[in-house]
């Protein structure tokens, strides 16, 4: 029962624009093990490489799996290089193999918002700057998701995931007002899960240390909201959290499998407290 | 060259699915004033000089400009053109030699020379060093393409004849002969009297093989020995069979294009041609321009569907000019929507604005028109999903036609609809065009305005969502430019929204939301 809501035409004129029609699927977005960030020669057509760029932001609409992927090759739109190209073809040999995902609305009872957060600590090798991401659900299907370098450099994985933190809250309460004017009504306060204790502890414990002073904004705004009972906080095991800024990690990891569907199940073995991704192959 | 295997179009339309830009082509032998800074030793030199347009930069983007006065080739990309006016020109001469002979009647057709050229009678260059006198040197240049050639200038010839009395041997067939092989050595030819009159007269509906004078004058030899270098590849193509196409006359790609000399008839009176000289049979690329398009008649009907709904839209009325006017151009644009299969469903021709020429605070003030947040849209499926709603897509025709304009807006007449008795006239804009920049937003504007007076009211953090509610019954719909997505909670309300919808705008129902946004639903 539900929705599917997919670009498969879409994928696939991407495929014949970029000329990868028979390329060689893989099975993730992103290599794990090649560093995409090495000085290079620049790309000698740097214009198909915006176009195809271009076209694979569009394609986030429906595929948060390759929301990483692309957001970290668009950091060098600017100035791509033979490396960053090797990056872009690599999202589409894996769309190549997944063109028939999508992502399914399904019919459920709870009109509630889940948010997850995750951060990746001082991943951009150029700056040392973290990347940030979220995930929000609004009952068991995924409708809002982002992924993007933050603006500052982090000095402790804590402060990192308390910015992410601070970018889903936002993101939560923006669907709140939403939902408030679509006159659905909320049930309970939003849930904003993360995988960092020490970032959980901030957004509650009022106090300041030396590492953590200078990110005074972030933390007066989720600690506001939380004081509030507006939105609260949970820690979630890295195990099952749905790291949207390290995906490649996250479809690697054996616990979830990566499907063509992404929706939100009871976790089976933690009683219904965490979710986790499904699968759900659709053979149409 | 078009060719009635491929349809009566050319090879590169049928390739390339464009036709190829002739505008970089200009009148050979014609007055120009080439941008000379590059050139000059000084800031406050002359920016320009008289000079003799004498073909295009092997090399370059840009013109070979011959300098009157120093003798100097010039090659510059900003060039001005004069191409009614020909410094070399010696027309009194010619229409002596011609008239001196008779005229045989005009059935000696251009492909009949072209098939039976005339034996050329070379005539030795009787002053060879003279032509390295010239600044640059000629004689190393590459063989250059033919230069489209007007008929009623064919003669090129030396302004230093009349002021040296020397006298004129002129032929305007004279390069034409030349492509023999000896025309390798600095050789000038010339072409029996008879024929050449022959061709005088009835150059003025044939397009004209380049031509030049000689001189005996020193000048002009020099002037020859250059020129000689501009050779007429011999034509084999056989004699043309399309009622459009000329005969081809030459293999290089920079020819003259076939039915210039139509063109310039057609720009004079496009509308006014006859359907009779439409090619009936459907095109099967889309032209760029206009004049490729109004030779067929389904691209001319399609334009004439497209004004005459402009009209009953009352887009515009003809006001005169005025020098205060910021005058926006028009162009049209044409797509053939095709079926699923492949097969043409029909032709459309577009009229559009060019919004570039838009000045801000004259024609124009705020553009942002909002567009629907992604996250909106997926909330807003997930919410219909789970309380079972059916989501309606409406499509309406032509959305930016319906946008009323609160800028004065002035569009020159499109092209080829030029109102006969008001040629002068300029259309001021009523309704918003495509390709004006405000025209999304005045059509959100006007859109917004009609939802907001039948009950909706527009989202606070998303404002391309409008909302219905009153307590029972609750719709949302989604607007992204000109689709519209709809969905309550009571479906007889909602054919009733559609329909008053359907009362303001000219929309279609698509029914149940299948494909949106270019995603599969």
């Amino acid at each position: 029962m539900g929705l599917m809501l997919r670009q498969h035409k879409y994928i696939l004129d991407i495929l014949t624009r970029a000329g990868m029609t028979s390329c060689k699927p893989v099975d993730t977005p992103v290599s794990p093990s090649k560093v995409i960030l090495l000085p290079d020669h620049s790309f000698s057509d740097p214009t198909r490489f915006h176009q195809i760029m271009g076209a694979l932001q569009y394609l986030t609409f429906t595929r948060p799996d390759i929301c990483f992927a692309v957001n970290r090759v668009c950091q060098f739109i600017h100035a791509p290089t033979n490396s960053h190209w090797a990056a872009v073809k690599h999202i589409l040999c894996y769309l190549k193999g997944t063109t028939s995902y999508g992502f399914h609305i399904t019919r459920g009872s709870s009109f509630a918002l889940h948010g997850f957060t995750d951060a990746e600590w001082a991943g951009s090798i150029d700056d040392r700057k973290s990347t940030g991401g979220y995930l929000v659900f609004f009952g068991q299907t995924p409708i809002s998701w982002k992924s993007g370098k933050q603006r500052t450099v982090a000095r402790s994985s804590t402060e990192a995931e308390y910015k992410a933190l601070a970018d889903g809250t936002a993101e939560v309460i923006w669907l709140q007002y939403l939902l408030t004017d679509l006159q659905v009504p909320s049930v309970s306060a939003p849930t904003i899960w993360c995988d960092n204790l020490g970032a959980t502890y901030l957004s509650a414990n009022p106090i300041f240390h030396a590492r953590t002073k200078h990110v005074e904004v972030d933390y007066h705004f989720v600690r506001d909201r939380v004081a509030k009972k507006e939105i609260q906080i949970c820690f979630v095991p890295s195990q099952v959290n749905l790291p949207m800024s390290s995906l490649n990690r996250f479809l690697l990891h054996p616990l979830l499998p990566f499907g063509s569907s992404f929706g939100l199940i009871p976790h089976p073995q933690l009683e219904g407290v965490y979710y986790r991704m499904y699968i759900m192959y659709l053979s149409e | 060259m078009p060719t009635p295997v491929l349809a009566h179009c050319s090879p590169f339309d049928c390739l390339f699915h464009w036709s190829p830009d002739y505008h970089f082509l200009r009148t050979f032998g014609c007055l120009c004033f080439p941008f000379l800074c590059p050139y000059n030793n000084h800031k406050l030199d002359f920016r320009s000089s008289p000079c003799v347009f004498f073909g295009y930069s092997s090399s370059h983007l840009g013109y070979r400009c011959f300098d009157i006065a120093s003798h100097c080739i010039y090659i510059s990309r900003y060039v001005h053109f004069h191409e009614h006016v020909f410094p070399f020109d010696n027309s009194e001469q010619i229409a002596k030699v011609s008239t001196t002979t008779p005229i045989p009647p005009a059935t000696v057709t251009l492909s009949n020379l072209l098939n039976h050229p005339p034996p050329p009678t070379s005539i030795s260059h009787p002053n060879s060093p003279q032509h390295t006198a010239l600044p640059l040197q000629i004689a190393t240049r590459p063989q250059l393409p033919t230069i489209p050639w007007p008929s009623s200038h064919a003669c090129l010839s030396n302004p230093y004849d009349a002021g040296l009395g020397h006298k004129l041997i002129s032929s305007p067939y004279g390069l034409g002969a030349l492509s023999s092989p000896s025309s390798a050595s600095p050789t000038l030819a010339s072409i029996p009297a008879d024929s050449v009159s022959a061709d005088s007269p009835s150059s003025a509906d044939s397009p004209m093989l380049e031509a030049a004078s000689s001189s005996s004058s020193p000048a002009g030899l020099q002037l020859m020995g250059y020129l000689s270098f501009y050779q007429l590849p011999q034509v084999s193509s056989p004699p043309p069979s399309s009622p459009v196409s000329p005969p081809a006359r030459s293999s290089h790609p920079m020819t003259l294009k076939p039915w210039q000399p139509k063109t310039a008839n057609l720009a004079a009176s496009a509308a006014a041609t006859s359907a009779s000289t439409r090619v009936l049979h459907s095109p099967s690329s889309e032209p760029f321009a206009f004049f490729d398009a109004d030779r067929y008649a389904v691209w001319h009907n399609a334009m004439c569907d497209e004004i005459a709904a402009l009209r009953s839209n009352r887009t515009w009325s003809l006001v005169p000019f005025h020098s205060s006017m910021n005058v926006v151009g028009s162009r049209w644009v044409y797509r053939i929507k095709r079926r699923v299969d492949g097969s043409i469903e029909r032709y459309k021709a577009r009229l559009v604005a060019r919004g570039f020429t838009q000045q801000e605070g004259i024609d124009y003030s705020e553009t942002f028109s909002p567009v629907i947040k992604q996250a909106t849209v997926r909330l807003v499926f997930s919410i219909a999903v789970s309380r079972n709603w059916k989501i309606h897509q409406l499509d309406i025709h032509n959305a930016f036609l319906n946008g009323v304009l609160t800028e004065e807006v002035y569009m020159k007449q499109p092209p080829g609809f030029v109102d006969s008795s008001l040629p002068s006239h300029m259309c001021r804009l009523h309704k918003s065009l495509y390709g004006l920049k405000q025209a999304p937003r005045a059509w959100y504007t006007r859109l917004s305005d009609f939802l907001l007076s039948i009950g909706f009211r527009a989202s606070k953090v998303d404002t391309s969502l409008f909302i219905l509610s009153d307590g029972t019954n609750i719709f949302y719909l989604l607007v992204y430019v000109d689709d519209i997505l709809l969905m309550g909670n009571n479906s007889a309300m909602l054919h009733h929204l559609i329909q008053l919808l359907s009362f303001e705008f000219k929309l279609r129902d698509l029914g149940d939301v299948h494909y949106f946004l270019g995603i599969e639903v």
